[in-house]
């Protein structure tokens, strides 16, 4: 409950210091606000879901002498085992920012009226099918050839169009929207503070 | 989702309600501003203002009061005064106005009143 939040807590807050999502949906007396910050945590966790199958990081190398053909390979087996999973991620990020837009644009209609943002969102909504479409002919390609050179083209492509993708993502719509509900709840913190000072008077 | 209005609402309207946004809806408006500016989208422009010419105003203010005779019919300065146009342009006006055969003008003695035929 928004009570149990101590003074401390409260002024990080106020101070705009990074405080964790639970203290934010504390905070939060919107329920549009605290469906937002659940989805957008949703969407940021598949970003990076994503992100770990197509840019998996390795932690050791023992063989880093690779020639072009047995990367190629490489390249081939890891997309290989996971276009399934890929497929499965895509669409759910598809939904996770359906999810996002459909609440963002439960505002007031004068919202909309004045600013475009069913239309604008439609834009970024649009772009990320497109750049997911891309992605999957990419991945076909990768499947399909058995030229070392084509493979890594297609991965390399696959590879550029997700960090655009997850750029767009982070700057359009993740991070302003996370932006808006810590202002939202450094708002409702500083109402809490100067209750506690009054109260204490 | 939101409800899209099928038509436009005047400005004073607009603005009202755009001032009256708070919480979740004020913050969401600021996003979209940011939305539109920053990925290069279209903000929709305020609808053009209308521009009412004085000969306009002067002709609504005779049909507003109903003045229909020489009593009920209004001078120059007293429709200046009322419009807040100065005098010489009401007059300008209205001379038109007669010119047209919109509106009538009677003398009495030094008034000089106008009301619509």
């Amino acid at each position: 409950m928004a009570e149990s939040l101590s003074l401390e807590v409260l002024v990080s807050v106020a101070c705009r210091r990074r405080v964790g999502d639970d203290v934010l949906e504390q905070l939060l007396s919107d329920e549009r606000a605290r469906r937002l910050l659940y989805y957008l945590r949703r969407l940021k966790g598949r970003v990076k879901r994503i992100s770990d199958v197509i840019d998996p990081s390795f932690a050791e190398s023992k063989s880093p002498w690779l020639d072009e053909a047995e990367l190629a390979e490489l390249v081939k087996r890891l997309y290989g085992m996971s276009r399934a999973k890929l497929e499965q991620l895509f669409n759910q990020l598809v939904i996770d920012l359906q999810m996002v837009m459909q609440t963002v644009l439960n505002v007031d209609p004068v919202v909309d009226m004045e600013t475009n943002l069913t239309e604008n969102l439609g834009k970024v909504y649009r772009d990320m099918v497109d750049s997911v479409e891309k992605m999957y002919e990419c991945l076909k390609k990768v499947e399909a050839s058995n030229f070392p050179d084509e493979v890594l083209d297609s991965a390399a492509e696959l590879r550029q169009i997700w960090g655009q993708l997850k750029l767009k993502l982070s700057h359009l719509i993740v991070s302003p929207l996370e932006g808006v509900l810590r202002e939202l709840a450094r708002e409702e913190a500083l109402k809490r503070i100067s209750l506690l000072v009054y109260a204490r008077r | 989702m939101s409800r899209r209005f099928s038509m436009e609402l005047p400005e004073e309207t607009r603005l009202e309600r755009i001032s009256a946004l708070r919480g979740f809806d004020k913050a969401i408006y600021g996003y979209a501003k940011t939305l539109a500016a920053t990925a290069g989208f279209s903000i929709k422009p305020p609808p053009p203002r209308k521009t009412v010419k004085s000969i306009d105003l002067v002709y609504q203010y005779l049909k507003s009061v109903n003045a229909r005779d020489f009593e009920s019919g209004k001078g120059s300065k007293e429709i200046a005064k009322q419009l807040g146009l100065s005098t010489s342009m009401v007059s300008q006006c209205l001379s038109r106005l007669v010119e047209k055969g919109l509106v009538k003008s009677e003398q009495r003695g030094r008034r000089i009143r106008y009301y619509l035929p």
